[in-house]
């Protein structure tokens, strides 16, 4: 019976609006390729660089091959296979892993080490020609997610695939492949990043290790020290990135980053864990460097040219926190809705209650959304273009990051609370849970910084669209203005006329030419219709923001961080829209759960957003901006707090007369 | 004083207004002559009776304004004041007050630890007890006290100062209240309001943090519309602010314990602002000074160097010389402090460097071309223009500069003088010392040059600049004959 309804539905569907209705669940040609050959991909799209989706929010457009389909494995055998595969290493992780010991003892034993080796799982990421299980960015996360049994072993294992190959996929050459991914791929080697350092931090152009070429010219001589380096004990093979002395223009000598591969058989590396307050097992350390020789052979890329490589590292490991977040709150809710209904408070349930129930919902509201965002941008990552260069994600993996540790924070207060007292007793998981939550949040990137990567990154990219029309409306004669003008409405009448050919930005099809056409489920028509409104008005604050400050923009941080917010809000909407119409359409298990969610993140992320588009608007009564700058500023440069103390002066308030007139006044009203 | 009886009521009036002033300026008089306090006691016994008389009558009739008419008559205090006599009036209470502080009465000044400031409630009490209701010669005793707060050690205690105003003639019907608006239109020039804006005044330097109790007591005594209540309410606005604005605020009697060291201190922090400033103390080489300095001088160099300067101070050219500008001087509240200034003149512009250098037209061509750079067959950056990218984390955003609505206002600015063009160059350090020498001042730099390598390299100048200040005639301008042709010279003018 159960199993005959989503068969039903899905038929009815098909009878009301025919064929293009089946548009929806229509899947790219890779996607039915085997897990195995997953490394050779389709071309999809042909998009110039620095275009991404959530840039193109910013100019009111809404690429539908982002949002129609929602990315999924591709063929039914390799999911299957990926399941198969998730249970494997759940299982092995259940039965051999005891977080409690390697937090306590700080070290991933030996065997437990081997184990995952032969597991494979030091070999996910490299290409199947060099021994490699080459799995899709989809894939690999969906792996993480299962990992996240364990968050240690999460950082080492992504350490090691994400950027620590990173640099050498895509920018190490033949050898330099031909001479590690076999070893990375067999665990043999261990691969890390060494970037961060005590003076520099998010700032990576402010590093100030150094390397010099020798004399004889085939060695460069490495000095410096590196922090936060994962996995630095065990690991054998670091990139590494220092200051170079180079010769630009006009002989003008000048210091740029450069990327080595540094073995640590090449001596004068020594190793210094730090003792940190989560991810105890992950083995962060210092890492040293005293005048350690790289030979020529291994610099990545070219000698002056290491910040690129630096930036594309940052940027790849960012996605990680994702699905670990996504895991861990999957077990919190499972695990709180156990423990309330089984408790008893005031002669009913603690589940029946329906503010424990609010608790448990915004916990789940949040893990959809998140989750949505993750697989989302992790199916796109793996898109490729026609120059074969890989799809530019990193404005979305900014937006997961700082979304994840948004939430990060609230779902584990929710989930605290509602376990109660028992979370405060030093008990196991929820201490060790807020604790590595908080390292690996720090260790990827701030949070201000990556809102202002992604806010400058949007308005970059709106700043080119809407150059004309800004210079056009600045131009101040009535027919430039008239002339702008008519550029916008000529599109809104021809799509009266249905004389249209493209479907305008932005829209899912909904008005204009055909309702039919739409690939929305019906029931999620006013959502979508939300999404737009939403969308239309944030590039309307953004052409705003532009015209008033322009090029001055980069320095109205307020203003970048509030549009960034608005970018991370929307960018979950259209995830949340997509993923649920797919549902939707496939009639999957819990579909009209799915779809309260989605109604209920939509309402509420719509008025949230409307909310901190009001802040940055032009009426300055909505926002506070003024005096949060003065004050700011006031407080940082005083480096106190500088209200007085409200006992600080003897306030003899009976004594005073005004103080007596009023009394006498009270005191006739009430007689 | 023969008056027909008509005319008595009016005499009253008159009477009673004119009495605060002139009564205890006879009554004092007495005290002065005999110098014996029974006698002033006694004159008060007289003077108390004829006081309650007349306040009956006063309130038969009413007064409206003839207040305008007696202000003309009245006389300012400090004329009628003779200093020595108020003295012997202050030493009598004084002694009477050292006599009688062991005594159970003293339980209220328990948390007055410092023996003076016990002694001058003591005594501000005693006078209390013997001048009764009426406060009898209330102005002479306070506007002596006023003159003698230094003495206590009570300047910066707000609580003095409202002891003080106990002293003026409470109650109701004193006839000094200002509680209606239109009684203030007339701006009346009552002695007591007079010399309790001077109080006021009198917080107001010596730094007493102003609390409600003052405007409490102001208001009851003298009413809301006195210039007296103004005072205090301005003082209670203006305290915080001034607080604020001051960020470093002393009491006076803080102040008074500074050595010449921490003045100098406290001077250089208000110089060379900033919270990371580093201070140092560098000795003088007494041996190849010349100069014998006072005792209360400082004989050594306190220099104070932000972190800003010192980067400023390494990014320096060698090859252009450095000053020491000097000496300067600045007041701190009565006292000075002088100081040096290390600094240098501001950069001229650079050259032009297309002028310098010839450009080949192959390399012209050869750029245009290929789209790489001559030497090296390298691609130029897009966001540089350079070989090498400029390393920005950030995205840049390209747009015309004079695209924003917020640019239109810079454009409309155009320079009409070169009033904008940098006089004064970059300050590298600021230094206190009483020694004018160029010898002394060489230790300040050997100090400096231990953590500033940079100096070592550099020429340094004494350029001597005294300021207006110490140009002054340093004789007294009484003393100089005007008749005299020369006089502007001998005054030390030149």
């Amino acid at each position: 019976m159960t199993a005959s309804i989503p068969t039903c539905r899905l038929l009815a569907r098909c009878l009301r609006n025919g064929q293009p209705r089946f548009k929806g669940i229509c899947v790219r040609k890779h996607d039915y390729q085997p897990l195995t050959s997953i490394a050779v991909r389709t071309i999809s799209t042909s998009r110039p660089r620095n275009e991404s989706f959530a840039r193109q929010h910013a100019t009111g457009k809404i690429d539908m091959s982002w949002v129609f389909p929602y990315p999924t494995v591709g063929s039914e055998e390799g999911l299957n296979e990926l399941n198969d595969y998730c249970k494997e290493v759940k299982q092995y992780i259940l039965d051999n892993v005891n977080s409690k010991i390697l937090d306590h003892t700080g070290i991933i034993s030996d065997e437990i080490m081997q184990g995952l080796k032969d597991l494979g799982l030091f070999a996910l990421k490299v290409p199947k020609t060099f021994g490699g299980k080459g799995l899709s960015n989809l894939e690999y996360y969906r792996l993480l997610e299962t990992l996240s049994l364990d968050s240690s072993i999460v950082e080492v294992i992504h350490a090691h695939q994400v950027p620590g190959l990173q640099g050498l996929m895509q920018f190490g050459n033949g050898d330099q492949h031909d001479k590690y991914l076999r070893q990375l791929a067999s665990g043999k080697l261990i691969a890390t990043v060494a970037l961060e350092e005590k003076a520099s931090g998010s700032d990576i152009a402010a590093i100030s290790c150094k390397a010099h070429l020798s004399e004889d010219g085939k060695h460069w001589i490495l000095n410096g020290e590196k922090e936060w380096v994962v996995n630095g004990g065990r690991a054998n093979l670091f990139t590494v990135f220092a200051k170079t002395e180079v010769v630009d223009l006009n002989d003008q000598v000048v210091e740029k980053t450069t990327a080595f591969l540094v073995e640590k058989s090449f001596g004068g590396i020594s190793t210094d864990a730090t003792n940190t307050t989560g991810l105890k097992a992950a083995n962060i350390c210092t890492v040293k460097f005293e005048d350690t020789q790289v030979p020529v052979q291994n610099v990545l890329g070219e000698v002056g040219f290491g910040f690129e490589i630096a930036v594309s590292v940052i940027n790849s490991k960012r996605l990680s926190m994702g699905p670990m977040m996504a895991g861990q709150l999957h077990r919190a809710i499972n695990d709180v809705t156990e423990i309330t209904s089984q408790r008893k408070r005031f002669g009913m349930r603690v589940s029946d209650c329906e503010l424990a129930q609010e608790k448990i919902f915004n916990m789940t509201l949040d893990t959809y959304l998140l989750e949505s965002m993750v697989y989302m941008t992790a199916g796109q990552m793996d898109k490729i273009d026609k120059d074969g260069n890989p799809e530019d994600c990193s404005i979305e993996a900014a937006i997961v990051k700082v979304f994840s540790s948004k939430i990060g924070w609230s779902s584990f207060a929710e989930y605290f609370q509602l376990v109660g007292l028992d979370s405060c007793d030093g008990g196991f998981p929820y201490q060790r849970l807020l604790q590595d939550f908080q390292v690996s949040s720090i260790l990827k990137g701030s949070d201000e910084v990556l809102k202002l990567y992604i806010g400058l990154g949007c308005l970059q990219h709106a700043a080119k669209v809407m150059e004309d029309r800004i210079r056009a409306a600045k131009a101040g004669g009535f027919r430039e203005k008239w002339t702008a003008m008519w550029d916008v409405s000529r599109i809104q009448i021809r799509i009266l006329q249905n004389k249209a050919t493209v479907i305008p930005h932005p829209s899912f099809g909904l008005k204009g030419e055909s309702q039919t056409k739409t690939w929305l489920d019906k029931r999620l028509n006013n959502m979508g219709r939300m999404i737009e409104s939403l969308t239309d008005s944030y590039a309307k604050r953004v052409f705003e923001v532009l015209r008033e400050h322009g090029k001055g923009l980069k320095n109205e941080q307020v203003i970048v961080g509030r549009l960034a917010e608005v970018a991370i809000n929307l960018y979950g909407l259209i995830c949340v829209l997509a993923r649920c119409n797919k549902s939707q359409i496939l009639a999957l298990r819990n579909a009209d759960h799915e779809m309260l969610l989605a109604f209920a993140i939509t309402k509420r992320l719509y008025k949230e957003t409307h909310m901190i588009l009001d802040l940055i608007g032009p009426l300055k009564i909505h926002g506070h901006a003024d005096a949060q700058k003065k004050a700011g500023r006031e407080v940082a440069t005083e480096r106190r707090y500088l209200p007085s103390h409200p006992l600080e002066v003897a306030h003899r308030h009976e004594e005073h007369p005004k103080y007596l007139e009023q009394k006498n006044k009270i005191l006739e009203l009430t007689n | 004083m023969q008056l027909p009886k008509a005319c008595e009521a009016v005499c009253c009036k008159f009477f009673r207004l004119l009495q605060p002033l002139c009564k205890p300026i006879v009554g004092n008089k007495v005290l002065v002559q005999h110098n014996g306090a029974q006698v002033f006691k006694r004159s008060i016994n007289t003077t108390q009776v004829t006081w309650q008389r007349l306040q009956k009558e006063s309130t038969e009739n009413e007064i409206d304004d003839e207040s305008e008419i007696v202000a003309k008559d009245l006389e300012p205090i400090d004329s009628s004041l003779d200093i020595e006599e108020d003295a012997s009036l202050l030493e009598h209470y004084i002694n009477k007050a050292k006599h009688d502080l062991g005594s159970f009465e003293d339980i209220e000044y328990m948390d007055v630890f410092d023996p003076n400031k016990k002694l001058y409630y003591k005594m501000v009490d005693l006078w209390l007890k013997e001048a009764g209701e009426t406060r009898r010669g209330h102005r002479e005793f306070i506007v002596t006290v006023m003159h003698a707060m230094s003495r206590f050690n009570v300047e910066s205690d707000i609580s003095a100062y409202t002891k003080l105003l106990d002293c003026f003639p409470q109650g109701e019907h004193t006839g000094l209240k200002r509680d209606h608006w239109f009684l203030a239109a007339f701006k009346d020039k009552i002695a007591d309001h007079l010399l309790g804006d001077k109080l006021i005044r009198l917080i107001a330097e010596n730094g007493a943090i102003p609390n409600e109790e003052l405007h409490n007591k102001t208001t009851d005594l003298f009413g809301k519309f006195s210039p007296t209540t103004f005072a205090a309410r301005s003082i209670l606005f203006w305290y915080g602010r001034l607080v604020s604005f001051n960020k470093y605020p002393m009491s006076v009697s803080d102040f008074k314990q500074l050595s010449p060291i921490e003045v100098a201190f406290y001077g250089l922090r208000q110089i060379n602002p900033g919270l990371d400033g580093n201070y140092q103390c560098f000795p003088v080489d007494k041996t190849k000074c010349t100069e014998i300095l006072d005792a209360g001088k400082i004989d050594s160099i306190i220099s104070v160097q932000t972190p800003e300067q010192q980067t400023l101070l390494a990014k320096h050219d060698p090859m252009v010389p450095i000053f020491i500008e000097g000496p300067n001087l600045c007041y701190f509240r009565e006292k000075t402090v002088q100081y040096y200034v290390m600094r240098t003149d501001p950069r001229n512009k650079e050259p032009d460097t297309a002028s310098k250098s010839h450009i080949l037209a192959t390399k012209d061509w050869w750029t245009d071309f290929y789209k790489t750079d001559w030497k090296t067959d390298k691609k130029f950056q897009k966001d540089s223009g350079k070989l090498y990218s400029s390393e920005w984390l950030f995205p840049t955003i390209h747009c015309d500069k004079n695209l924003s609505s917020k640019s239109e206002i810079e454009r409309d600015i155009c320079q009409i003088e070169k009033d904008t063009e940098a006089v004064e160059g970059p300050v590298y350090a600021i230094a206190c010392t009483d020694y004018n020498s160029p010898a002394a001042l060489q230790g300040w730099i050997k100090g400096l040059v231990q953590t500033n390598k940079k100096l070592a390299l550099c020429s340094v100048v004494f350029r001597e600049e005294k300021s207006f200040m110490l140009n002054a005639p340093t004789t007294d301008p009484t003393e100089i004959d005007i008749h005299d042709p020369n006089f502007l010279e001998d005054a030390g003018f030149q």
